[in-house]
C-alpha cells in the first residue's frame, strides 16, 4: 500500500496511476478480462494464487469459527463483561429460588401440621367419645352375670365391682338388667332402690350384666381373685358369671350434656 | 484465472480440512481476512484497469493483512482493541465499496 497515492482511492495492486480518463474505456476492459482469464503460469500469478487460497481459507475458517466458536471467538473484555451479567442474574435467580423454596416449605409444614393436627383431634375425638360414651365401642372383653335370688346386691357391690373392671383397665363398660342398659362413665351413679338398683337414674333389677372391654383374662383374674368381686358376690348368696368374649359390643350410649354455662376458655399460650 | 483458482482451492481445503483457529490468532483474523479482501478486490480492479502487477499485489496484500493485524494487537494492548477495530473494519469497507464500484463502472458501464 505504500505505494499509492494518498488521495486516490485505495486500489492495492495498482501500478502508478495512468491518470483519469480510464474509466468506462468498452472494448479494453473486456479484453483485459479475457486476457486475464488465460492461465499465464508465471511465478507472480502462482504467488497470487496462492495468497488468494490463503484468503479464501481464512475466510471459511473465520466464518466456521464465528458460528461454531461462541465464547471463544470473544474478547477478554467482552468475556468479563458477560460473566458479569451471567453471574448477577445467576445471583438474582438463586435469590428467587431461595424465596420460592422458603413459602413452598413454609406451605407444605403448614399442610403437613394441619392435617397432622386434624388426625390427632379425631383420635382424641374417638378417645373421649368412649370415655364420655357418647360412641359405642367394641372389642374384646368380659360378660359378668350377677344373679341375685335373695336381693342381697346392692349399690355399693356394683360400684366395687365397677371399680375392680377398671382397676383391671376395662376401658367401657355398660350395666344393664333385661333390656335397660346404662353406659358406665365416670359419673355414673350408683343409688340403692327398694326395687334393685338405680343406675344414673334408671331401675335396674337382678341379674344384672356387666359388660367390659379391655383384656379378657386380665379382667376376668381381677374378677376371681381371692376376697374379689366374686367372694364377695357368694358371700351375699349371689353369684356371677364372667364369660370372655372376643368381640363384645358395648352399645348403649350416653346422652350429649350440652354446657348451658361453660365456655371452652381460649389456651393460655 | 490461476488466482482464482487459488481461491476456490482456499475454500475447499478450508471445508474439507476444518481447522480451528489458534487463540492467539483470533483476535486478528477477522480483521485480517477483511484487508485481504480488500487487497483482492483492489487487485480486480487493477486488473480491470490493465495495471495489474503481481508484485505489487503480493506486497500489498501482506502489508494489507499485516498492518490491519498490528492496529488490532496495538488497540488491544492500548485498550481499545474493539473500537480499533471497529475503526479498522470501516475504513476497509469503504475502501472495498470504493473498489466495488470501480470495478462495477468497468463492468457494466454505469
Amino acid at each position: 500500500m505504500t505505494d499509492e497515492p494518498a488521495a486516490e482511492p485505495p486500489a492495492p495492486g495498482r501500478r502508478p496511476d495512468p491518470g483519469p480518463g480510464h474509466r468506462a474505456e468498452g472494448a479494453p476492459t473486456r479484453g483485459r478480462l479475457r486476457s486475464s482469464m488465460r492461465p499465464r503460469l508465471s511465478r507472480g500469478q502462482l504467488l497470487a494464487a496462492l495468497l488468494c487460497g490463503v484468503l479464501g481459507f481464512a475466510l471459511v475458517v473465520q466464518v466456521r469459527q464465528t458460528q461454531t466458536g461462541g465464547l471463544s471467538s470473544l474478547r477478554q473484555s467482552e468475556l468479563v463483561g458477560l460473566l458479569d451479567t451471567v453471574s448477577e442474574r445467576a445471583a438474582r435467580l438463586d435469590a428467587e429460588a431461595r424465596q420460592l423454596q422458603d413459602s413452598s416449605e413454609r406451605l407444605r409444614s403448614g399442610v403437613d401440621r394441619s392435617a397432622a393436627a386434624e388426625q390427632a383431634a379425631e383420635a382424641r375425638l374417638e378417645e373421649l367419645s368412649i370415655l364420655a360414651g357418647t360412641a359405642t365401642a367394641a372389642g374384646p372383653g368380659i360378660e359378668l352375670t350377677i344373679t341375685d335370688p335373695q336381693h342381697q346386691v346392692n349399690a355399693a357391690i356394683l360400684l366395687d365391682t365397677l371399680q375392680e373392671l377398671r382397676d383391671a383397665g376395662a376401658e367401657a363398660v355398660q350395666i344393664g338388667s333385661g333390656s335397660t342398659q346404662v353406659r358406665v362413665v365416670a359419673s355414673t351413679s350408683f343409688v340403692d332402690d327398694p326395687r334393685g338398683v338405680r343406675v344414673d337414674g334408671q331401675v335396674l333389677v337382678a341379674p344384672y350384666q356387666y359388660r367390659a372391654i379391655g383384656d379378657p383374662p386380665t379382667l376376668s383374674a381381677a374378677l376371681g381373685i381371692p376376697g374379689g368381686v366374686l367372694e364377695v358376690l357368694r358371700e351375699h348368696q349371689a353369684s356371677g358369671q364372667v364369660t370372655s368374649m372376643t368381640n363384645l359390643l358395648v352399645s348403649a350410649l350416653r346422652p350429649v350434656p350440652t354446657a348451658q354455662y361453660a365456655r371452652p376458655a381460649p389456651a393460655a399460650s | 484465472m490461476i488466482p482464482a483458482i487459488g481461491l476456490l482451492i482456499g475454500i475447499v481445503a478450508g471445508l474439507v480440512l476444518e481447522p480451528t483457529v489458534p487463540v492467539w490468532l483470533q483476535p486478528y483474523l477477522p480483521i485480517a481476512v477483511v484487508a485481504a479482501l480488500d487487497a483482492v478486490f483492489g487487485g480486480l480492479r487493477a486488473v480491470l484497469d490493465g495495471i495489474f502487477d503481481d508484485r505489487v499485489f503480493t506486497v500489498s496484500f501482506l502489508s494489507n493483512v499485516v498492518v490491519a493485524a498490528l492496529i488490532v494487537y496495538l488497540g488491544d494492548q492500548l485498550g481499545v482493541g474493539s473500537q480499533l477495530s471497529t475503526g479498522v473494519v470501516v475504513v476497509l469497507g469503504i475502501r472495498i465499496f470504493s473498489n466495488a464500484a470501480a470495478i462495477r463502472r468497468h463492468v457494466f458501464k454505469a
